[in-house]
């Protein structure tokens, strides 16, 4: 909006060429905030109407899951809930703490293991550094199912099968190489000068690490603490290839015996127990929420 | 931006070159190892089985009600055999078949387990199972299965899997529909022709006639079809389709014509009632008078609906062979590698022969393959149970030629199908167009 020929600045269009908001300038402004509130919040409830669905899903009885064409159901129960609990033989409280179990420790060992390979990478100089560099690269852009089967051959052979051992240890030896790439683009943008400090006052590397870049760090270990969770949780190939015990199935695969693909699968208790575990999920995410998205936002800025 | 670290992580010329090097050398490693090892040589003798340990295990595909099931059967036999150790493991059928491959490329396969007949070749041929002929007669008793029971787990070298239960073809009806229509099912539907009318008779507004069996993922009726008409669904050497593509053009242009006509639903409706299992399938929410399905199949739809099916044999080709019918078996394997050969044969005889296992069990898998063990269960199952066996078992007495084992790439096949049945449906190829072009995707397939 042009007044009178002269050029107007943005500022200028805002707030009036007195500096105060004309009325219809400010009509627009609202109108336009509107228009995006409306648009973000339909495109919202879009992505989380499957979620929504399930919800009313889980409290519906089994026949009129798929029958019933309206999202509330015409009759509510909780008999989903009851029978998903015990459904597979054991409650299902035990299925959600292997998960967490699981899911704890792996991120434990990847926010140690990462950690130091990204300031190795990122700080210190050794022989052969960008052979190995291109190699920890490399690794991401092998496809899963090439290492699936060679994996399995190496873990069955030392006897780890069905047990925890090869989900959790392979993340205390750094093979997230996603994470690592992560945090060293995270340390390369911290100053040099701080190391050096440190070192003028006394430390060696170690001293470095453990003193100047890791509190540094915390929003790329709140990324890949995050990050290792939710995946690890989600997880379903893995621990379905190592585990065989029923009771140490983890939440994916307890789910997965609800299904029954030749015969007529519980869906109703399938329904409830994966509303139940989308709440660990819930409640890491909202903690770590400031950190992730700051360190989201800032990896390589600073 | 700090350039020392920069310039730390940059790929020098030597850089390049001992990545280039280490590549090689992994890729090298990777190559000499073989692919799949050499087949088994088949024994001369029954190798004496022994059991380096009792400590077995059992797999499964299905969920925890068939696992239950199954649990109950395994520790009524630790009862009889007390010094054995068995633990049962279970997935849903793709997570099945998944970790069945893994285990096996590692050997490290469950002792005894279930192998789908879609399988059988690749497993049989590669030297994981083991070879039960030996043992037939000799530990496992064939007498209840019969000879055409061995030939379902027969490859070039041997047996490696035995059938514990058979899935058969059959047509479930609405019975009230039909007994309004006046059609009477077993007196007037003996041909296609035949069937094609009373869906006719039974179709009306917003109701069926028959569910479209083309667009979905299992073929066994079109198998049916082609064997009536004199044909197999495999070439002798599994390398092509065994039947002329007049036979697929005739039936396709059957289901198309009832298509046009209205009496089998529009390729969307059917799509949408297969989209979430049994839920919402025509015949199970009253829509549709008839459906070509499985004979284990009719407890499973008279479970979700209050009014009564029946169920009935397929209908054949009035001028077609008479030997046509097959039984897609449910078979199990023992693990070459076992260490508890002793126990795991009596095991497999114990899941094949044993009333008592059966009365656990029941008609989970579908019907069990020994007809002593049928005939022993018939007194304890309920109408649409009994139903089930006796269709199965008087389709069973009747002469069959023997039927073949799917060849590798069967899967690939079977997805062509019902690509081929698609693009009818939904009418975007014409019919000759369509088999034509699944004639040469099959020998594609196959050959792979």
């Amino acid at each position: 909006m042009q007044a009178k020929g002269r050029p107007v600045t943005s500022q200028k269009l805002l707030t009036g060429r007195a500096g105060r908001a004309t009325k219809s300038e400010a009509r627009i402004r609202k109108t336009r905030k509107l228009i995006a509130h409306v648009l973000i919040i339909a495109f919202g409830s879009l992505m989380l109407y499957p979620l929504v669905w399930m919800l009313f899903a889980s409290f519906k009885p089994q026949d009129e899951i798929f029958s019933s064409p309206g999202l509330l159901p015409q009759t509510w129960t909780i008999d989903n809930f009851v029978t998903g609990w015990t459904g597979i033989g054991y409650p299902f409280s035990n299925f959600f703490l292997n998960s967490f179990v699981v899911a704890a420790t792996c991120v434990v060992g990847n926010l140690f293991s990462c950690s130091l390979a990204a300031y190795a990478f990122a700080r210190l100089e050794f022989r052969f550094k960008p052979v190995l560099f291109g190699l920890m690269l490399g690794t991401i852009m092998l496809p899963f199912h090439v290492v699936l089967v060679p994996q399995y051959i190496l873990f069955h052979t030392i006897n780890w099968t069905n047990t925890y051992l090869p989900l959790v240890v392979p993340k205390f030896l750094a093979v997230d190489a996603f994470f690592i790439f992560l945090m060293v683009q995270f340390i390369r943008g911290l100053p040099r000068e701080l190391d050096d400090a440190a070192t003028v006052d006394g430390c060696g590397p170690i001293a470095v690490f453990w003193r100047i870049i890791l509190p540094l760090m915390r929003p790329a270990l709140a990324v890949t603490a995050v990050f290792t969770f939710i995946w690890t949780w989600n997880d379903f190939l893995t621990p379905l290839l190592y585990l065989t015990d029923r009771s140490k199935f983890t939440v994916p695969v307890a789910l997965n015996a609800f299904l029954d693909s030749s015969g007529a699968s519980s869906w109703g208790p399938m329904f409830a127990m994966s509303l139940l575990s989308l709440v660990p999920l819930f409640v890491v995410f909202i903690l770590a929420q400031k950190q992730l998205v700051s360190g989201i936002a800032t990896v390589g800025i600073k | 931006m700090n350039g020392n670290s920069l310039a730390a992580a940059t790929f020098t010329r030597r850089g390049l070159l001992g990545m280039g090097a280490v590549g090689a050398a992994i890729g090298l490693v990777g190559c000499s190892s073989s692919g799949t090892p050499t087949p088994a040589s088949s024994s001369t003798g029954a190798p004496a089985l022994t059991d380096a340990t009792k400590a077995l295990t059992v797999a499964l595909w299905g969920d925890a009600v068939r696992a239950k099931l199954y649990q109950s059967a395994i520790d009524l036999y630790k009862t009889k055999n007390p010094d054995t150790a068995l633990t049962l493991q279970y997935a849903d059928l793709t997570a099945y078949l998944e970790r069945l491959a893994t285990q096996a490329a590692a050997s490290s396969l469950p002792d005894v387990f279930f192998m789908r007949d879609t399988h059988i070749s690749r497993y049989g041929s590669s030297g994981v199972l083991l070879n039960l002929e030996p043992y037939l007669n000799n530990g496992i008793d064939k007498t209840g299965i019969g000879d055409d029971g061995v030939f379902s787990g027969k490859l070039k070298n041997g047996v490696f899997a035995l059938p514990t239960h058979y899935v058969g073809s059959a047509v479930i009806y609405d019975e009230t529909a039909l007994k309004t229509a006046g059609v009477n099912y077993a007196n007037d539907v003996k041909t296609w022709d035949d069937l094609a009318a009373a869906a006719k008779e039974v179709s009306g507004k917003g109701f069926y006639g028959i569910a479209d069996p083309t667009i979905g993922s299992t073929h066994n009726h079109f198998e049916s079809y082609v064997r009536q008409a004199g044909g197999e669904v495999y070439n002798a050497d599994g390398t092509e389709a065994g039947f002329k593509n007049s036979v697929m053009e005739d039936w396709y242009a059957y289901w198309d014509k009832m298509r046009k006509a209205g009496t089998v639903p529009p390729a969307d409706v059917e799509t949408e009632a297969e989209s979430a299992g049994w839920t919402k399938d025509l015949l199970t929410t009253g829509r549709a008078g008839f459906r070509l399905a499985s004979t284990n199949h009719l407890t499973l739809i008279q479970n979700l609906r209050p009014t009564p099916l029946g169920m009935d044999v397929m209908p054949a080709l009035a001028d077609g062979t008479k030997d046509w019918r097959f039984f897609p078996p449910i078979l199990m394997s023992i693990a070459a590698k076992t260490k508890g050969g002793k126990t795991s044969v009596a095991l497999m005889d114990y899941f094949i022969n044993s009333p008592e296992a059966a009365a656990l069990t029941r008609l989970s898998q579908g019907a069990p393959s020994s007809s002593k063990v049928r005939d022993s269960l018939l007194p304890s199952l309920n109408p649409q149970e009994k139903r089930f066996i006796e269709v199965i078992s008087s389709e069973l007495n009747q002469p069959r030629r023997p039927a073949q084992i799917r060849p590798a790439g069967a899967e690939a096949f079977n997805k062509a199908v019902t690509q081929t049945g698609q693009q009818i449906a939904f009418g975007s190829a014409s019919i000759k167009d369509a088999v034509a072009n699944f004639m040469s995707e099959a020998k594609r397939a196959l050959k792979a």
